[in-house]
């Protein structure tokens, strides 16, 4: 059974019901008997034995509940996808048992001669599943996690209409990682005549941890809201590739390449873009990329942009914070060295290195909000080529119904900074005269 | 009462605690028959079970500081705020993109590169250039070859390949002699026909002090991996009219950079996919103060570790010497990486085989 699967919440919703009715049923036998004899041993035990029963009974039925509301929850957030995620048992994900194959060896002098045909190197995105719309409020057909597989995109009937989203895997073709279940939004102009030789602009949109992709879509709302901002012309098509924060789950690696271990920052630096650029019709230069993501995905956000200022350009870290100290689910991150740590601290970067030159938006809000203060001194220590921006809200917490409010104007300074390539005939984008400038 | 405030949970606390003692202790006159007790039992299990829910709930939210008010829960509230440029003023106009902040290259000198036969126009250009990183901030002096075809208008809008040549000969006062010798090589096999037009940078492996001969980013000290992989070829596009991409970008090095040239070739395959080098460096050379490395630092700077460990990238490499020091990256190299020996070579670079075989290899995909 799945964990955030329906029937799951049902069974323990129902597991909770019985266990309260069966509380009132056997309440009446928990109680003295009236004939029973003065304090003799045989009382004590069986007033022990009563008290434990009462005791097991309110206990057993309180558990029941708190599971049931926390399988809710679960699945409402989309913390963990599946037990095997919850539990920490998923596949080993740097598997490179050496193969005995022999060496590719040539010998000097018996090289093929140039201009020979190119090997392929492995197609790295693979498709589970697509979906009409961009998100399951609209346009309906949610992308089904047992659907098609395949390497190439298939365009759904209404397609330009309506979007469509992609559930894909995205291999690491050179760090063994993979995204296992990213979503790629695909706005209908990616599927219209007009655009047909416009290069799209990505942004890289990573969750807090912990987090499903799903939730970027159900929860956040993003390619809904890109939609509808396109649609009144308030921000530019874009292609979103959204993904888990940790690709080695349940992990929090903070998008760190972590010494002699997963190498998450270049997984998502440099193998998640050539997959999607091998893959889709999108930009290839700075300027087309950028990357957006939540909590821990802002502090990567920001980081991916800081540290690859040649590969994305703009970055957007909402409610993100700029340093991450080892935790329970890190683990040893920096190969305990003090040296590497500070080079993943933006903060120590942003004084001791050259400013990387790019956009970045940060969001946070004053009450309720403790990456405030962090928010804060990030900004202080921004100095050009980097060009800072806030959105600070007076009062919002960390979680989606504040990121949903925040999300229409960082979409907007997001998608109007991030350039298409080639020439676009449409003229509905409101950003096309800079798309042509551009190119 | 505010929705993150410790007395919410206690209050909440408490009055599960005396709930559950009240139960335990009136047990007897719920557990009556009849209707009403029958409801009363229900209510007080209910109660219960949502206060302990409610006290988990709210001591998570305030760990986590999800929500930070009643009103935001249940979202009645709707605050908005403005985007705000940081920088203010004059010269801060945001024109939306940056064209790149190339940072600085500066050709210092140009000498011409003699080419075969009559002319010395021939054979093309050497510049010494001084490059800055924008983003790994270091500066180093080198040299680039550019080809004479460079030039003629039929190859105008041809992106040229390039290949990056590492050695300490490159720094010092016979720097210029050495760039010169490969210069002149490389004029001569593309005169001949036997090497594609090429820019050749040529640049010292040490390029800041306290960095070693590694190429690699020193934790807390300079990031000679990131001038090499990201500022090198940023730079070199934007003065020259070189390939973006890695099929056409080549390092090389010799012993000593051999190190240098694998190490950059097999952790940055997306920006160079070609390297040559001298077997048998697979261990940094040390570093003088290397106060921030530590032993897993060290591991993932172990070329064996990364073939055994990391995947195998889609990289060619040309060993230039004996085939005996090759065997531990022959026994772990496979497809998608090849590789290749030359014997007989005798240290002596560049032999013209070298660049006769990456200028072969330039362009195919592994």
């Amino acid at each position: 059974m799945g964990l955030t699967s329906g029937s799951l919440l049902i069974v323990m919703v129902a597991a909770a019901i019985c266990w309260i009715a069966l509380t009132v049923v056997l309440w009446p036998r928990l109680v003295r008997r009236r004939r029973s004899r003065a304090r003799t041993q045989d009382g004590i035990g069986r007033f022990a034995a009563r008290l434990a029963g009462r005791v097991a009974l309110l206990i057993g039925s309180q558990a029941l509940v708190l599971a049931a509301f926390l399988v809710w929850l679960n699945s409402y957030f989309s913390f963990y996808d599946s037990w095997s995620e919850l539990l920490g048992n998923s596949a080993p994900v740097v598997a490179v048992a050496p193969k005995p194959t022999p060496p590719d060896l040539h010998i000097l002098g018996k090289l093929p001669p140039a201009g020979r045909p190119l090997r392929q190197l492995p197609n790295p995105v693979v498709f589970y599943g697509f979906g009409l719309g961009p998100g399951p409020g609209v346009g309906g057909l949610a992308p089904h996690p047992s659907g098609h597989t395949g390497h190439r995109l298939i365009r759904l009937p209404g397609a330009a209409v309506y979007g469509e989203i992609a559930r894909v895997q995205i291999k690491g073709l050179r760090t063994g990682l993979a995204a296992d279940t990213a979503y790629i939004y695909l706005p209908p102009q990616y599927f219209r005549r007009a655009y047909a030789h416009q290069r799209f602009p990505v942004v890289e949109t990573l969750t807090g941890y912990p987090g499903g992709a799903r939730s970027i879509i159900e929860r956040l709302g993003l390619p809904e809201t890109s939609e509808k901002l396109v649609a009144e012309q308030h921000a530019r098509p874009a292609i979103y590739v959204m993904m888990n924060v940790s690709p080695v789950f349940p992990r929090d690696t903070e998008c760190t390449n972590v010494p002699a271990g997963p190498q998450v920052l270049t997984f998502f630096a440099v193998d998640v873009p050539l997959a999607i650029e091998r893959t889709f019709r999108v930009a290839t230069s700075r300027a087309g990329w950028g990357t957006l993501g939540y909590s821990t995905g802002g502090l990567c956000a920001a980081k991916l942009a800081m540290i690859y200022p040649y590969t994305f350009s703009a970055a957007v870290s909402i409610a993100g914070y700029y340093y991450a100290d080892r935790d329970d689910t890190t683990g040893n991150l920096y190969g305990s060295s003090q040296a590497y740590r500070n080079e993943n601290d933006l903060f120590w970067r942003l004084m001791h290195l050259p400013i990387p030159p790019i956009s970045i938006l940060v969001t946070s809000s004053k009450i309720g909000e403790s990456t405030y203060p962090g928010t804060l001194r990030f900004l202080r220590l921004i100095r050009p080529p980097m060009r800072g921006y806030s959105l600070i809200l007076p009062v919002g917490g960390h979680n989606f119904g504040v990121w949903r409010e925040e999300l229409p104007q960082t979409l907007e300074w997001l998608t109007t900074r991030l350039g298409s390539e080639g020439s676009a005939s449409g003229t509905s984008s409101p950003g096309s005269h800079q798309a042509g400038a551009m190119a | 009462m505010g929705l993150t405030s410790p007395a919410l949970i206690a209050v909440l606390a408490v009055l599960a605690g005396l709930l559950l003692i009240g139960a335990l202790s009136f047990w007897h006159v719920l557990a009556r028959p009849g209707v009403a007790p029958v409801l009363g039992r229900i209510a007080v299990v209910c109660a219960m079970d949502i206060l302990v829910a409610a006290v988990v709930l709210a001591i998570a939210n305030d760990s986590g500081g999800f929500y930070a008010s009643w009103s935001e829960l249940l979202g009645t509230e709707h605050v908005s705020g403005r985007v705000v440029a940081l920088h203010a003023g004059p010269g801060s106009v945001d024109t939306g993109r940056w064209k790149g902040h190339d940072g600085q290259l500066t050709i210092t000198s140009r000498l011409p590169v003699n080419g075969p036969g009559r002319s010395q126009a021939q054979g093309g250009k050497l510049l010494a250039v001084t490059m800055t990183g924008p983003v790994s901030g270091l500066t180093a002096s080198g040299y680039v070859y550019v080809p004479e075809q460079v030039s003629r208008a039929s190859r105008r809008h041809t992106a040229l390949p390039v290949i990056v040549v590492v050695s300490d000969r490159l720094a010092g006062s016979s720097a210029v002699t050495f760039a010169r010798q490969i210069a002149e090589t490389a004029a001569l096999q593309i005169a001949a026909g036997q090497l594609r037009p090429v820019l050749i940078a040529m640049l010292p492996p040490a390029i800041a002090p306290g960095a070693g001969r590694g190429c690699l980013d020193v934790p807390g000290g300079p990031q000679v991996a990131t001038f090499f992989t990201t500022d090198l070829p940023q730079l070199i596009r934007s003065a020259f009219r070189a390939s973006a991409n890695p099929v056409l970008w080549a390092v090389a090095g010799d012993s000593s950079a051999a190190y240098c040239a694998l190490q950059l070739a097999l952790a940055n395959s997306q920006v160079y996919s070609v390297a040559a080098a001298p077997p048998g460096y697979y261990t940094p050379p040390p570093i003088p103060r290397n106060q921030g490395t530590t032993q897993l630092l060290r591991d993932q700077d172990n070329l064996i570790y990364v073939l055994r460990h990391l995947p195998i990238q889609p990289v060619s490499v040309l060993f230039t010497g004996r085939e005996a020091a090759a065997v531990p990256v022959l026994e772990l190299a496979r497809t998608p990486m090849r590789v290749a020996i030359t014997r007989g070579t005798g240290g002596q670079w560049p032999p013209a085989q070298v660049l006769d075989w990456i200028g072969r290899l330039l362009g195919t995909e592994p």
